[in-house]
């Protein structure tokens, strides 16, 4: 099986990998879309220009325990799960959801699968 | 004619239903030319004739010589358009459409997450990466990167 959604930090200056978190999406012909148009981004409390190096993470990123995030990333899944990720090591935030995975289908009243979930990056309307 | 006869238009457009063949087949003949003449100016006239246009050109003159643009450091990419108004604009000017021919590839990134035979049909890359100070962070699916 070849799991989609993947978020990927690189090297703006090489295009090194500095981690890769696999959200573990696996295919489904129900769906209209496969894509990710885009996540999101959430400043660190002291602002943007404060925020910490983007580590070289060796391994998998998922495979990270939750950590506790200041700045986030959002990475919405096509299997309507929306994570929240610190944009420093790729570990989920565990002060986010259920320890950085939010369930897009929760109370929904159709939960057929590859009927609802996201494509689109979140937006933020304050905050910054 | 018999009832049913394909030619029961030309009798409704007033000729007697006793012509004889030919000169039925003549008549219908004209009677269709006729509406697809009559659909084709229609056509030719729609395509010339656009009532809902507005012609006009945007003024080139500067309104606003610092116009906000949001909370997204100049050098930063934080959100899909670039901040959170959305404007999809970059106010970094070392590239211009002057120098823009002198680019050359930096560095190619594959991702290796790409279309298997059990996907969709409509896999696509569609990603817009953010930039937040020296990394980029995109979503898959995605199938090649181009700098």
């Amino acid at each position: 099986m070849h799991p989609h959604n993947w978020l990927v930090a690189l090297n703006a200056d090489t295009g090194q990998e500095r981690w890769v978190y696999k959200a573990g999406v696996g295919p489904n012909s129900q769906r209209q879309h496969q894509t990710c148009r885009g996540v999101s981004y959430l400043p660190p409390e002291g602002g943007v220009e404060g925020a910490p190096e983007v580590q070289n993470i060796g391994r998998p990123a998922e495979d990270q325990p939750p950590v506790s995030c200041d700045a986030h990333l959002y990475l919405p899944t096509a299997d309507a799960r929306l994570l929240a990720l610190d944009p420093e090591t790729g570990a989920r935030c565990e002060g986010f959801a259920q320890q950085g995975e939010l369930d897009l289908m929760h109370n929904m009243p159709y939960t057929q699968s590859g009927f609802y979930y996201s494509t689109s990056p979140r937006w933020w309307p304050t905050g910054w | 004619m018999a009832a049913g006869d394909p030619y029961w238009l030309v009798s409704v457009a007033g000729h007697p239903a006793a012509d004889t063949g030919v000169e039925t087949a003549a008549r219908a003949a004209i009677t269709f030319g006729g509406v697809w003449a009559l659909c084709g100016l229609a056509l030719l006239g729609s395509l010339l004739n656009s009532p809902h246009t507005i012609e006009g050109r945007l003024g080139e003159q500067v309104v606003n010589e610092q116009p906000d643009l949001g909370e997204s450091p100049e050098a930063d990419w934080l959100a899909w358009g670039r901040s959170n108004l959305g404007q999809r604009y970059s106010p970094l000017g070392q590239i211009t459409p002057d120098n823009v021919g002198q680019l050359e590839e930096a560095w190619r990134y594959q991702t290796g997450d790409t279309k298997q035979p059990d996907d969709t049909g409509e896999t696509t890359y569609e990603a817009t990466p953010l930039k937040v100070g020296n990394t980029l962070y995109l979503c898959t699916p995605i199938t090649g990167w181009w700098p």
